[in-house]
């Protein structure tokens, strides 16, 4: 077999010996090429070169740059820093004959997160707002965790910071302040998403004069 | 049924959502490099876990549900590409130049985000099949048999799209990156 046939063939294969998807006896084949052939090493490096490049732009960083504007690109860090603040909020079940109590989640780690929650108020204010459906999947960060509450589905992503009021039936006010983004799903499908720094109030009078649809008044100074 | 939430569920029902919810971030991430990052990536994932949560009872194996959300993910950006001319598709979020110029880097910083633009350019540019193989290889780790099944075709032509995807990148770079040759 000639060399220049012998070079053909191996540059064929470069593509997957880069991407080491060679069986055994051809990734030996090649790279015994490649080591005594200038010309192919030089391709080679160039593919190698290419996923180097390709690798870059698979870091979680460069994806979250366009949607946190004011974090520095030299700061990725920050970024770093920012999903990492994340909260588990875990609503428990509390009895509807009970007081309402409170229950505080204050989370470790970067400073971003705190989770505050009246937990029998939320259930209230669940219950009554119709807002969940089947199950709620709260995540915040690497750790979501799903509930099961009601007919409707709420969801909460966790992207930046975010404070999320119910006033339930007898008045009383659930807070949940979360580092995300929250959606709402709501039964039809349609999905509201809130961003950073809004409250969303469900008022008590409203449900109890029938209007039940989840109603979201978004504000933005209460973060 | 206020006092329901954390209510046990089947136990089949558990461990779907515990797979979906595993695999979320990694399709996020996909949908990420699909449509460009920071665009709708984190909403086509989050429908593409509701999609699953639907179709619950047709996935009987955990195992089948990372597949299938990266094969909803896929299919909910070539609907969005079909049907609305969707600012967030690469090509279009990207410098219209990104492929032509580059000014010289002030810096590695600079100089690697500069780099990144253009690598995005011209991932953007590949034929859909070639650059949806070489994201779910490269960046998921996904074996032939899975990134076939995503797209929805043989093994062998999907590490056929895969090589072929990688070498246009390779022609592409070439030609572009101010330093192939340093």
């Amino acid at each position: 077999m000639s060399r220049r046939l012998d070079c053909a063939v191996v540059r064929d294969h470069l593509p997957a010996y880069a991407l080491d998807d060679l069986d055994g006896d051809e990734q030996r084949m090649v790279r015994d090429h490649v080591l005594c052939c200038p010309s192919c090493a030089r391709e080679s490096r160039g593919f190698d070169r290419t996923l180097g490049w390709l690798d870059e732009i698979d870091a979680p960083t460069a994806a979250l740059e366009p949607i946190r504007p004011r974090v520095s690109r030299r700061r990725p860090w920050l970024i770093a820093a920012l999903v990492a603040a994340v909260v588990v909020m875990i609503l428990i079940v509390g009895h509807r004959s009970s007081r309402a109590s409170e229950s505080h989640l204050a989370m470790a780690g970067d400073g971003e997160a705190v989770v505050a929650a009246h937990s029998e108020a939320t259930l209230e204010a669940v219950d009554r707002v119709r807002l969940l459906r089947g199950e709620v999947l709260l995540r915040a960060g690497a750790t979501p965790l799903f509930a099961n509450v009601g007919d409707d589905l709420f969801e909460v992503e966790s992207q930046g910071a975010l404070k999320l009021t119910w006033r339930d039936a007898a008045g009383r006010v659930a807070v949940a302040a979360v580092a995300g983004v929250v959606f709402v799903v709501s039964p039809g499908g349609a999905r509201e998403m809130l961003r950073a720094g809004s409250t969303i109030e469900r008022d008590a009078k409203r449900r109890e004069e029938g209007k039940s649809a989840p109603r979201a008044a978004a504000s933005s100074d209460s973060n | 049924m206020g006092a329901n939430i954390l209510t046990p569920s089947p136990l089949e029902r558990a461990e779907l959502h515990a797979a979906i919810l595993a695999a979320r971030p990694a399709v996020a991430r996909f949908a990420a490099h699909l449509v460009g990052p920071g665009e709708d990536d984190e909403d086509i994932a989050q429908e593409a876990c509701l999609r699953a949560l639907d179709a619950s009872a047709r996935i009987r194996d955990v195992g089948r549900v990372r597949p299938f959300l990266f094969k909803v993910a896929r299919n909910l950006v070539l609907d969005r590409a079909r049907h609305v001319a969707h600012p967030s598709h690469p090509r279009e979020m990207l410098p219209p130049d990104a492929l032509e110029s580059r000014a010289p880097a002030v810096d590695e910083a600079l100089a690697q985000s500069e780099r990144a633009t253009i690598v995005r350019a011209a991932l953007a540019r590949l034929p859909e099949l070639q650059r949806t193989a070489l994201i779910l290889h490269r960046f998921h780790g996904l074996g032939h048999d899975e990134i076939a099944e995503i797209l929805g075709t043989t093994p062998g032509s999907s590490r056929a799209s895969l090589h072929l995807g990688l070498r246009r990148l390779r022609e592409m770079l070439r030609h572009r990156m101010p330093e192939w040759d340093r």
